[in-house]
């Protein structure tokens, strides 16, 4: 007998379908929600829903046989876009396409051994309607989720592409957020320094729209900026790729040492030569004509020869302690001694040479001050200040002057040794205690030295613990201070 | 005249005969099933037989041959079947007029079956489910015009003579002639057939898709105008307008469809038209 239902119980199923439909979150729950409200509707022996190649999809019985005269309708069904109704092995199989506007997206089967009234079929027909609707925007939406999901890929695969750069890649927007960066970068940006100087490069960037190329150091390693400008949007950013050229650095810096070296090589070659040359010019003199010199010539050559003579033995006691410091093996021999007395010897014995500058060379300090060092080479400290004070003294200057004092402070002693000769540059001040420097040009010759004199000096001072530094003006004269502990 | 001069001479019209209006009355019976329908239709063997010729025709391309009137209703539905009942007394009311008339009336029943094959494509590429109604919205929607041919040939006569040589549509000759419209007429007839009202109102707002903005019936007046405009334009059959048609860009919008999509619709009502050749001669099919 034909089925029945009150127009009521049409509303009820068609809210109740409209429902489930519009919870459903994916195609498969659209479509069992499909079949659940055909089986209330239909006395069912089987629901299906085919998918658009005619292949059972879901369905709530497991073997469903479609006959080839069955599917003969189907097909016919889904071509015309149009319900119908077949008998099959006693069963009417209702089939309704899931069309939406012109196109099939499926095929809904009910299989029922009961006839069904007109109106059965309109209702499902229309939910069969609904369900074309809806499932269409399900599966877009399911297509749309698949492209975000190749979208997010691809910027995986992009991310990881960045981060296997050694360089640090950061996009910032116009607010100078960062909305992509490397791992590289984000390893670093907690360093503000480098951080301020991105920024800022960013936003040179962004009022001028040029490139613009940046170096910042950043503990301790050395950065080369480069930003520019692209599109994203609509929207001004800028692309920095920040890169570590420490090393690029470092052979800069051996470079530069290898050519202070063979500067250093012609120079104290120049400088090993003038004693030389003179010892071997006075002993030819003496060996031609020995019998026809007097006694008095005689001493003038032979003080020559000594003295020249212990010029280079000083110069090569110099090379062997650079040597020695380069290789780290100068060592101290600490004794307690009176560092006034020290002075005042050194001071002495520099008398005659501070004489032939014209130099008067004062000793300011009296008071006896007992220090536990290395004597020689404190000696050789104060040798070395004091004669570099000789030295560059000016040659305008009238009263020309070296002063050397040293006073108890604290724990420490500082020794100041001051001039006021021709001063050191303030560019100069920190270079001047590093190996092979000479203000000006290392081949000078005017002014005679290997280059190395305050190099040994800083590190004799800074074995004992103390520190060097000095106070220049040029042209009106430097104080080097040395500080080091009494000791114990 | 008045359009109550045709009405108070509507009982001269033919009407669907009791199997027909029978056949109609259990198509819209939501309680009705098939086994009644088939009892129904049974009454006439030649219209049974006629039903079963067009269920197996090119038009439904069905995959086998339909030898029994229930499974003819199974296979294709209620409306369908009502449907091809329909064409059949519509052809016979169309071409049986033996009044003394110059129109030609074969040409006027292919302007009616294209404008039905062409409603129903339409509803079917714009994704309105209840196509079937719009193939009888199309069949009828220019019945009003077959009433005047029987009422007053003369009329009908003036209207033809005036749209051919002023270049005009039918509704215009019909203003100057002072003749009620004939879409007014179809909508008054289809609704005496008992037909749905669907059917009525698409057909009686086929010239006047914009006075439907407000109604639930605005898409298929829409659809019934295209389709009406479109089968004019490819000059299937013959309406007896000659110009002076235009196309609602209203009935456009409330399908949400661009001009460009009338050459596609163009395109495959061709073939369609071509399929539904069997419905041009139910007549001698039978004889």
């Amino acid at each position: 007998m034909a089925l029945q239902m009150s127009s009521n119980r049409v509303y009820t199923f068609i809210s109740s379908f409209i429902r489930e439909s519009s919870n459903a979150k994916d195609p498969e729950a659209l479509l069992l929600s499909l079949i659940k409200i055909v089986q209330k509707l239909v006395n069912c022996k089987w629901v299906a829903i085919l998918d658009k190649n005619l292949m059972v999809r879901k369905s709530d019985t497991d073997d469903i046989s479609i006959e080839e005269n069955l599917h003969q309708m189907i097909k016919w069904s889904a071509e015309k876009m149009s319900p119908t109704s077949v008998i099959q092995d006693d069963l009417t199989v209702l089939i309704f396409p899931l069309v939406k506007t012109d196109r099939v997206l499926g095929v809904l089967l009910a299989a029922t051994d009961e006839e069904p009234v007109f109106e059965i079929f309109e209702l499902i027909r229309t939910l069969a309607f609904l369900s074309g609707v809806v499932l269409e925007n399900l599966e877009l939406y399911q297509s749309l989720e698949k492209q975000h999901a190749i979208v997010e890929e691809t910027m995986n695969y992009m991310q990881q592409i960045f981060n296997s750069f050694p360089q640090m890649v950061v996009v910032l927007n116009s607010q100078l957020n960062a909305v992509f960066a490397n791992l590289q970068y984000l390893e670093h940006e907690r360093e503000s320094k480098l951080v301020e100087t991105i920024q800022k490069t960013a936003s040179a960037v962004l009022t001028t729209g040029v490139r613009q190329v940046n170096e910042v150091e950043s503990q301790g390693i050395f950065y080369s900026l480069i930003a520019e400008r692209v599109e994203y949007e609509g929207q001004s950013q800028v692309l920095i790729s920040i890169t570590d050229v420490t090393n690029t650095k470092e052979l800069e810096r051996l470079k530069a040492i290898d050519k202070l070296k063979t500067d250093f090589v012609a120079s104290v070659s120049h400088e090993l030569r003038t004693p030389l040359a003179a010892i071997k010019a006075y002993s030819e003199t003496l060996l031609a004509s020995l019998s026809d010199l007097d006694k008095d010539t005689l001493n003038d050559f032979l003080q020559i020869v000594y003295k020249e003579s212990l010029h280079l033995e000083s110069l090569l006691d110099e090379l062997l302690d650079f040597a020695k410091i380069e290789q780290r093996a100068l060592t101290l021999e600490k004794t307690e001694f009176d560092l006034t007395e020290l002075i005042k010897e050194v001071t002495q014995s520099m008398v005659e040479f501070a004489r032939s500058k014209n130099v008067q060379l004062e000793c300011e300090t009296n008071e006896p001050i007992v220090i536990f060092a290395d004597r020689k080479r404190i000696r050789q400290v104060l040798i070395n200040l004091l004669s570099n004070g000789i030295k560059y003294c000016r040659e305008d200057a009238d009263d020309r002057f070296v002063k050397v004092s040293a006073k108890i402070d604290n724990k420490s002693v500082i020794i100041s040794v001051s001039d006021n000769g021709v001063g050191i540059p303030q560019e100069y001040q920190q270079k001047v205690f590093e190996k092979f420097f000479r203000v000006g040009s290392a081949l000078d010759y005017r002014v005679e030295g290997a280059g190395i004199g305050l190099t040994i000096t800083k590190e004799i001072v800074e074995l004992h613990g103390g520190k060097i530094w000095l106070q220049s003006t040029v042209n009106e004269g430097s104080v080097f201070y040395v500080q080091l502990p009494v000791g114990e | 005249m008045e359009l109550q001069d045709i009405l108070i001479r509507i009982d001269d019209l033919p009407t669907p005969d009791p199997i027909v209006q029978k056949i109609v009355s259990v198509a819209s019976d939501p309680d009705a099933s098939a086994k009644e329908l088939a009892e129904a239709i049974k009454l006439d063997a030649s219209l049974t037989v006629r039903i079963l010729r067009l269920v197996n025709s090119a038009y439904y391309g069905l995959p086998r041959k339909i030898v029994a009137l229930n499974e003819a209703i199974m296979i294709l539905g209620f409306k369908t079947v009502r449907n091809i009942a329909l064409s059949i007394f519509t052809y016979s009311s169309v071409l049986k007029n033996k009044k003394k008339s110059n129109i030609d009336h074969y040409q006027l029943w292919k302007h009616f079956l294209g404008t039905a094959v062409g409603c129903e494509l339409l509803a079917q590429m714009v994704g309105y489910p209840n196509k079937e109604e719009l193939f009888i919205s199309g069949l009828l929607h220019d019945i009003g015009k077959v009433a005047l041919d029987y009422i007053f040939p003369e009329a009908f006569n003036a209207v033809t003579k005036l749209t051919k040589t002023l270049q005009i549509s039918f509704v215009q000759a019909e203003d100057r002639l002072n003749l009620p419209n004939h879409s007014i007429v179809s909508g008054k007839m289809i609704e005496r057939w008992n037909l749905p009202e669907i059917v009525v109102h698409s057909a009686s707002g086929h010239h006047a898709p914009n006075n439907f903005s407000d109604s639930v019936y605005a898409d298929v007046v829409a659809i019934v105008h295209i389709v009406d405009f479109l089968v004019n334009l490819m000059r299937y059959g013959d309406s007896y307008t000659y110009g002076g048609l235009t196309l609602s860009s209203f009935a456009l919008n409330v399908l949400g469809i661009k001009p460009r999509f009338l050459t596609n619709l163009a395109d495959k009502l061709k073939i369609r038209l071509v399929e539904a050749e069997d419905f041009l001669k139910i007549e001698q099919e039978v004889s």
